[in-house]
């Protein structure tokens, strides 16, 4: 027993490296999975691309562009995107009647791609004007029942929200 | 009769293997310890 007494100090260098290694082992790992595979659609193509921001100095860059937009008597907003081709049925869309389908129509949106291709600060420009059927955007999702039926996924769509 | 040096590894690793005993009865006891928190 005379070399443990000499060498014990190896033991234990052995000793604390194992229980070093079963710590590095078994510690808590994330558990959180990073994902790319969710489905780009066509409205989140460009998220930041255009629109007001919620920020303040977008609020106050949106402010001074009206003001300055009215002095200079030129449009300073950006258009909602415009109509390629022959109107879709808009009465399709759930939570669309007649009355707001008219009112998107005077507004120039007769196509479900225009819907779908809305940025968020235009979505939110449109439905605050939109008096009594304020909040139905995003109530009924219209955006993303448009998005499927401009895609022509009426499967997809039927899935979701029902059948057309 | 087995070298010194042998000898001494063989320490190391008796300790290394100790070592990773101890380490996971401790990580058993931490996961019943979760488990028991759990219910």
């Amino acid at each position: 027993m005379a070399f443990l007494e000499i060498y014990w100090p190896v033991f234990l260098v052995g000793l604390i490296v194992g229980i070093v290694v079963v710590i590095l082992y078994f510690r808590p790992k994330q558990n959180v999975r990073l994902t790319d595979s969710v489905p780009l659609r066509p409205h989140m193509a460009h998220p930041t691309s255009s629109g007001e921001g919620k920020r303040i100095t977008d609020e106050a860059a949106a402010a001074a562009s009206d003001v300055a937009g009215d002095m200079l008597n030129a449009k300073v907003h950006q258009e909602l995107p415009g109509a390629s081709g022959p109107p879709d049925d808009l009465l399709k869309l759930k939570g669309v009647g007649p009355k707001l389908a008219g009112i998107l129509n005077e507004r120039g949106i007769t196509r479900f791609d225009q819907i779908a291709k809305l940025s968020p600060g235009q979505v939110e420009a449109l439905d605050a004007s939109l008096g009594a059927f304020r909040g139905r955007f995003e109530r009924d999702r219209i955006q993303d029942q448009s998005d499927y039926l401009a895609r022509g996924d009426v499967d997809s769509y039927e899935a979701k929200f029902g059948k057309l | 009769m087995i070298p010194l040096a042998v000898e001494a590894a063989l320490l190391a690793l008796a300790g290394f293997a100790v070592g990773m005993l101890i380490g996971y009865v401790f990580e058993l006891r931490r996961r019943a310890n979760r488990w028991k928190k759990r219910i």
